[in-house]
């Protein structure tokens, strides 16, 4: 049974499996982060996500939010570094 | 756009965030289902928009995130209605207008004819009338369906009809009835005879044994192309009858008589004349002038204009009538005057009557009698003469033993 259990484990996706956010970039121009669960900070060339991870920086030139909802943040403008902080 | 008008009519408010940790208020914001948008960093604060029924109640979030929010721009119909509620008037007067447009609406103001073009117009717009659909008719008065079945009753050259009223325009769709070709009847035995007198000029025969040639003088009644033929094969040397087919063109000659008396009475127009005029709104008709035609034999020009507005006609609209008196005098007429007006009667019969024909020659000639004037016009036409005439054939007992 746990055999079993855990040869169906594999075939979950990862970030369902560790509850992990799921980020998609559009070239440097644009980033969906979906899992988030606020803003920690908010400016012109940084913003820092919390997510159930751990947070992530965005650095950049001209950052905005573009959408924002409680699990799914739009984030644009032209990124230059993505960081997983712990 | 939709989701910009929405916004421009329930009002919206441009607001900044000061403090020390606005992402907090974004975050406070998000728990609790606000909606707001194009949120954007600008050197200590954050800026953004938002509905004016949001904005009204996120103080307290704003307090519990310690920080400040400032108003910078309203906009939205909401802010323009407390602009202008000083100005009642405004506000009375576009409620006036919407009542009166709604109002106006539940009339017939145009009526639009699609199709049937080989029916007359104006016939149709009558007996759209006499089923009860005409201009300024309350729409809700008329049963649409009720009128095509009448329609399609009174006119039977209507195949289909279909009237749609929309935005006070009644589209009246129709398709005329095809109609059956005519078929020629069966091939019975017949004659081609004359009309009327004449010389042959040219004869096309189809069917039948021709019996004149071109050159000779015919007669009215006179056989031209007879049904009677003979067998193509000498062997089998039998007559037989035949459906007579052709053309037998020949010169004919029409006289026509005109007379005219040498005195007659006219009617002579007086200088003066009365008018009445009427304001026409939608079914009614209010008279702006008032005046009596004086002389005991008058005369009415109508005359009437309707407001067009976009290439529809409204119901508003003036129509007059000016009224004219007549005077009776007794006129005696000169030669030249009688000769005038007998060629031009001469003529216009020319184009009823024979205006189809080839005429060949026209000859008057212009006689005073004691009390009229007559003139007599002599044509030579050259036109088709053949007529069919059946020829009824009777079996003998003998023969069918």
């Amino acid at each position: 049974m746990r055999k079993k259990l855990n040869k169906l484990s594999d075939k979950v996706p990862v970030d369902f499996k560790y509850n992990l956010p799921v980020i998609e970039f559009t070239g440097n121009k644009r980033a969906v982060i979906e899992g988030s669960t606020g803003v920690i900070l908010y400016s012109g060339d940084i913003i820092k996500l919390n997510t159930r991870m751990s947070p992530i920086t965005f650095k950049g030139r001209g950052l905005s939010i573009n959408c924002i909802s409680s699990t799914c943040v739009i984030v644009e403008g032209f990124i230059l570094s993505v960081e997983f902080v712990n | 756009m939709l989701i910009k008008l929405i916004r421009l009519l329930r009002g919206y408010v441009y607001f900044s965030v000061i403090g020390t940790y606005p992402e907090r208020f974004i975050n406070v914001l998000n728990k609790n289902g606000i909606t707001y948008w194009n949120i954007l960093p600008k050197r200590d604060k954050l800026t953004g928009y938002m509905l004016l029924y949001d904005y009204k109640n996120i103080r307290p979030y704003a307090k519990g995130a310690s920080v400040k929010l400032r108003c910078i721009k309203k906009s939205g119909f909401p802010f323009l209605v407390k602009k202008y509620s000083i100005r009642k008037g405004v506000a009375i007067g576009a409620a006036i207008a919407l009542a009166v447009m709604f109002f106006l609406s539940n009339f017939i103001w145009d009526i639009k004819l699609n199709g049937g073009e080989t029916l007359s117009a104006a016939g149709i717009y009558s007996a759209l009338e006499d089923c009860g659909l005409k201009r300024g008719v309350l729409k809700s008065s008329v049963d649409f369906e009720a009128v095509e079945r009448k329609l399609i009753i009174k006119i039977p050259e209507i195949r289909w009809i279909s009237i749609n009223a929309l935005n006070g325009i009644a589209e009246v769709e129709i398709k005329e009835e095809i109609k059956k070709p005519k078929v020629k009847k069966g091939k019975y035995p017949c004659n081609l005879t004359a009309e009327s007198d004449g010389i042959i000029t040219k004869t096309i025969v189809n069917n039948g044994t021709c019996e004149v040639k071109k050159g000779s003088a015919v007669m009215k009644n006179q056989v031209l192309v007879s049904s009677v033929v003979k067998g193509t094969n000498e062997a089998e040397d039998k007559l037989s009858f035949v459906h007579s087919d052709g053309k037998i063109y020949a010169d004919i000659e029409y006289k026509k008589e005109f007379i005219i008396p040498k005195k007659n009475n006219i009617m002579i127009l007086n200088s003066s004349y009365n008018e009445k005029t009427n304001l026409n709104f939608l079914w009614t008709s209010l008279p702006l002038k008032l005046d009596c035609p004086k002389s005991e034999v008058y005369g009415e020009i109508p005359y009437e204009k309707s407001l067009v507005f976009n290439s529809v006609t409204l119901p508003i609209g003036i129509s007059s009538r000016k009224i004219y008196g007549f005077t009776e005098t007794e006129r005696t007429r000169d030669k030249s005057f009688a000769k005038k007006l007998l060629l031009k009667q001469s003529r216009l019969s020319e184009i009823f009557n024979i205006g189809k024909y080839n005429v060949k020659n026209i000859s008057y000639s212009f006689k005073e009698i004691k009390n009229s004037y007559k003139l007599n016009s002599t044509y030579t036409v050259n036109k088709n003469i053949a007529r069919v005439r059946r020829v009824h054939i009777k079996k003998s007992k003998k023969h069918n033993r």
